[in-house]
């Protein structure tokens, strides 16, 4: 018997095999819609979006939030900055650092600090050392702003004080508060520092410090002048 | 049109009827031709003297099935044409390729002694047909009858291609066996 014999009587059968097979070739075929491929795609996506969302918000800082070192810092206990804070001048002693109109954003974050507060701030002794700019410093100098959830970068002269006036600050660990920053800076040396004018501190890794009037005013002054 | 009415056609031999088929089966007994031919050309030939077969046999012939008719016309008439064909001019067709695997349910012995009755094969494998499962038996006649590709029987039976070969294979050798089995000499 040969393959040709089988293909004759092949063609020789029941005409109800060959119609049932006929019909299920003949039917309008629906189209299958391979839905699981398109699922686990879009799982995928969806799964970098979060990584790079987390990502993203561990290697930014956050602009007006508390940084980590505060949030991390134990209860900060109620420290009115004493140890820190010397003799102003009369006429500009005060509990609360003065909310000078620069831009609006430091009366803003004064707004949201105040009312929760349960200590106050006082500007540090002012040292000469810390108005004048070294002369040291070259033009070279980047100094990176976040404020406002905008990232601004300094050259220069402003560059240079800001880092000068944020690097040499005697931070104390243990004069850590809650208080929120008004805007973060990364100077070349020290990344993080947390700044807020209104209550005339600067906080980083290495604790807090209080800043003095004379700073409070050069870096509104650098502020004010971004872009 | 209704297969009745085209059959009515037929017998009172009316010309229509001849036009009627074409509108409804030409495509579909193109494709049946072509699997076989693997040419347009002699497809198109198959095709037309499908078209005069059903008008010289019908009356008497009165199919109830005029669709699986035509196809069973078409099919002999293609086939026969791909034997005529010179060897050299014969082209890789569905057919050929189920030539090869039909190969493995026979011995291909062609000796004068081996006289095979192609009507009593047919009823032994309708009967061998009947005793398997639906997907297998649609999956052979797709194949084996209508000469459908691999890919085409597959999407219609709702399996992949490699399960597809699969039961085929395992569908020729169970063939095989039944054959033997029922006495003729494979």
């Amino acid at each position: 018997m040969t393959a040709e014999k089988l293909h004759d009587a092949i063609g020789l059968l029941p005409g109800d095999l060959v119609a049932s097979t006929d019909r299920l070739r003949t039917a309008p075929r629906t189209k299958v819609f391979y839905w699981k491929p398109i699922l686990a795609t879009a799982a995928c996506l969806v799964l970098l979006l979060s990584a790079g969302l987390v990502l993203q918000r561990k290697i930014l800082p956050v602009t007006g939030m508390k940084t980590e070192s505060a949030v991390a810092a134990p209860m900060a206990p109620q420290i009115t900055m004493d140890s820190a804070a010397a003799e102003a001048p009369a006429a500009e002693a005060a509990p609360m650092a003065p909310a000078e109109d620069a831009a609006g954003m430091v009366e803003e974050s004064a707004a949201e600090n105040g009312p929760w507060m349960d200590h106050s701030h006082r500007f540090a002794e002012a040292k000469k050392e810390a108005e004048e700019v070294p002369s040291g410093y070259s033009g070279n100098l980047v100094t990176k702003v976040w404020l406002d959830g905008r990232e601004y970068t300094l050259h220069g002269a402003d560059s240079a004080a800001m880092t000068d006036i944020l690097t040499e600050l005697a931070y104390d660990p243990d004069a850590v508060c809650r208080c929120m920053a008004e805007f973060t800076v990364d100077t070349e040396s020290m990344t993080g520092i947390a700044v807020n004018l209104s209550e005339a501190f600067a906080r980083c890794e290495q604790g807090q410090a209080p800043l003095t009037e004379e700073q409070v005013r050069i870096l509104r002054d650098i502020l004010e002048g971004l872009e | 049109m209704e297969d009745e009415k085209i059959v009515s056609l037929y017998w009172a031999r009316e010309e229509s009827a001849i036009r009627e088929t074409e509108i409804k089966y030409d495509r579909y007994l193109t494709k049946i031709a072509y699997n076989i031919l693997a040419d347009r050309e002699d497809s198109r030939e198959s095709v037309n003297d499908t078209y005069l077969a059903a008008w010289n046999s019908m009356p008497p012939h009165r199919p109830g099935m005029l669709s699986t008719y035509l196809a069973k016309i078409t099919r002999r008439i293609s086939i026969d044409r791909f034997r005529y064909r010179t060897r050299d001019k014969r082209r890789e067709s569905e057919y050929s390729v189920s030539l090869s695997e039909l190969g493995d349910c026979v011995s291909g012995g062609n000796t004068t002694e081996e006289i095979v009755n192609v009507k009593l094969l047919a009823d032994t494998i309708g009967v061998f047909l009947r005793l398997q499962s639906q997907e297998a038996r649609n999956a052979f006649i797709g194949r084996y009858y209508f000469l459908d590709s691999i890919k085409d029987v597959a999407a219609y039976c709702g399996m992949s291609e490699s399960k597809c070969k699969t039961l085929l294979h395992r569908t020729r050798v169970g063939l095989k066996e039944y054959l033997r089995k029922e006495g003729f000499d494979v």
